[in-house]
């Protein structure tokens, strides 16, 4: 199993940019890949192919999309089940997913929503989480989603994000992006937010571009390079929890793969 | 490990959030789910897409949002839950349907999980040999079709329907062959699952001549259409 050192800094897979992957060498600078399981689980031809390829090459590490641990249904047992087969066939250590849910009572809405922040959903929230992580054998990384909803009388996110995380032992990716959007959308300081999160639970980190419209409210896009600012939040949130592998994501507007790695190598 | 239910509010809370995405009353998380949808639709089914107008398309994304009940988390089958919903709505013009449809079969063939292996050497007469079988190739569909299949793409020329096979190479290209009523009566009397011993498959076609069917064989076996292979290696 190949580990993925505190300095490592990888990239989210795209579409675009898989078959260059495969063709070349494993790339300087990519010292791992990211990847969502439900894009790529359960899948033979050439994505299977692809994927067998770039395994090879690259630690991966998975991200999730539909778990939807927040939501109000049932586990997805059956869902978490193959989740867990993917892992496995491909030695991934790392499965992070979203605080966040993606379901109601009609189905999947494909989407990452925020979750009520309210004290008496924690408990909730928590059994969940260490239900699944009892099924997958791994801790369970959840990231701090960015959101453009309130609920009535919600409680702060580290109020809320915290206790979840140190009840349920779960792991933190800390998505720095987010915090600066949501601090700017919803006008509260992140840099307290970040010196707030218990440092041991933070396994990785993940950095982004964004888009501000005219009105100045902040989209988690992730389709332009990261802003100064971001970079500025990352350096301070590295100089006090310490280094940890840092995963770029760019979805949109997907520059190509040498002008990715050289952003990557930049940060 | 059980899990605790989850408090009366939270369920109220989110249902309600999500009452107002699905009928676009909430504007980022309504927009965003609108668009995911349409590039599913345009990325999946170019050919479907390209016979509507992205206002058409966007009443089929919202639509869908509202009414359909999704049960597949994987995002792979947002594509399989939107002909779902397709299939269950009255849509006004059937043929646009067999187009979906058959731009489904095209993705589902490309990535259904089965390997396909390169067509393994034969001997030059394995109907001597008592332990070939005839298997279908396992990502095979089988449809009819109210156009006709081109290299660019579908073409409607007239009323009359077309049959074909599509399958995956083991090259992972996806192939589209036209069948004829013979060819849909060989592929017929192939089991779907467990093949058919060729001596036996062979006695069946009564209405060839041994060379000619031994002709098809190598050719489809070639193709990919079908698998000939020892029955111990399956």
């Amino acid at each position: 199993m190949r580990t993925i050192n505190p300095e490592a800094k990888g990239i989210g897979l795209r579409t675009e940019h898989v078959d260059e992957l495969c063709a070349r060498p494993p790339v300087a600078g990519i010292n791992f890949l990211e990847l969502s399981p439900e894009n790529w689980m359960n899948l033979g031809g050439k994505k299977r192919a692809s994927l067998d390829n770039l395994a090879e090459k690259y630690p991966l590490v998975a991200h999730g999309l539909s778990l939807s641990i927040g939501d109000t249904e049932p586990l997805n047992l059956s869902f978490i089940r193959r989740i867990r087969q993917f892992l496995d066939d491909y030695n991934i250590t790392w499965y992070s997913e979203h605080l966040s849910f993606s379901r109601d009572a009609q189905g999947y809405l494909y989407d990452l929503l925020p979750i009520p922040r309210h004290a008496e959903n924690i408990p909730y929230l928590i059994s969940r989480i260490q239900h699944v992580q009892e099924m997958l054998d791994r801790p369970l990384i959840l990231e701090n989603i960015s959101y453009y909803h309130h609920y009535d009388d919600e409680i702060p996110e580290d109020e809320f994000l915290i206790p979840i995380i140190e009840k349920s032992e779960c792991k933190l990716l800390l998505d720095i992006n987010n915090v600066y959007v949501n601090s700017q959308n919803h006008g509260y300081d992140g840099t307290a937010f970040i010196r707030a999160l218990p440092s041991s639970s933070i396994a990785y980190y993940h950095i982004a571009g964004h888009w501000r419209q005219n009105d100045g409210f902040i989209l988690d896009t992730h389709g332009t390079s990261v802003c100064t600012a971001v970079a500025t939040l990352a350096k301070q949130t590295i100089k006090y929890h310490g280094k940890r592998p840092l995963l770029l994501e760019r979805d949109h507007h997907l520059p190509t793969l040498d002008d990715l790695c050289e952003e990557l190598n930049q940060l | 490990m059980t899990v605790m239910p989850p408090p009366t509010s939270f369920a109220l809370n989110i249902q309600a959030f999500t009452h107002n995405i699905r009928v676009h009353q909430r504007q980022h998380y309504s927009d965003f789910t609108r668009q995911h949808i349409i590039n599913v639709i345009q990325q999946t089914f170019p050919h479907f897409s390209r016979h509507h107008n992205l206002e058409t398309l966007t009443q089929y994304a919202d639509t869908f949002v509202r009414q359909h009940h999704a049960v597949d988390p994987e995002f792979h089958q947002i594509a399989t839950e939107f002909v779902r919903f397709m299939q269950g709505n009255s849509i006004k013009n059937p043929a646009l349907l067999s187009l979906l449809e058959y731009e489904w079969v095209l993705f589902t063939v490309s990535i259904l999980p089965s390997p396909i292996f390169g067509p393994n050497t034969l001997p030059v007469n394995p109907t001597l040999c008592d332990n070939y079988y005839i298997y279908l190739n396992p990502t095979l569909y089988c449809i009819e079709v109210p156009f006709i299949v081109t290299q660019d793409g579908p073409v409607f020329v007239n009323n009359s329907s077309h049959h074909y096979a599509i399958f995956r190479h083991f090259t992972h290209a996806v192939h589209y062959k036209p069948l004829n009523p013979q060819e849909r009566y060989f592929i017929q009397k192939i089991p779907e699952t467990d093949g058919i011993a060729l001596k036996k498959w062979i006695e069946i076609m009564t209405f060839l001549t041994h060379d000619d069917l031994l002709a098809w064989l190598f050719t489809q076996h070639q193709e990919q259409l079908i698998i000939i292979d020892q029955e111990k290696n399956r």
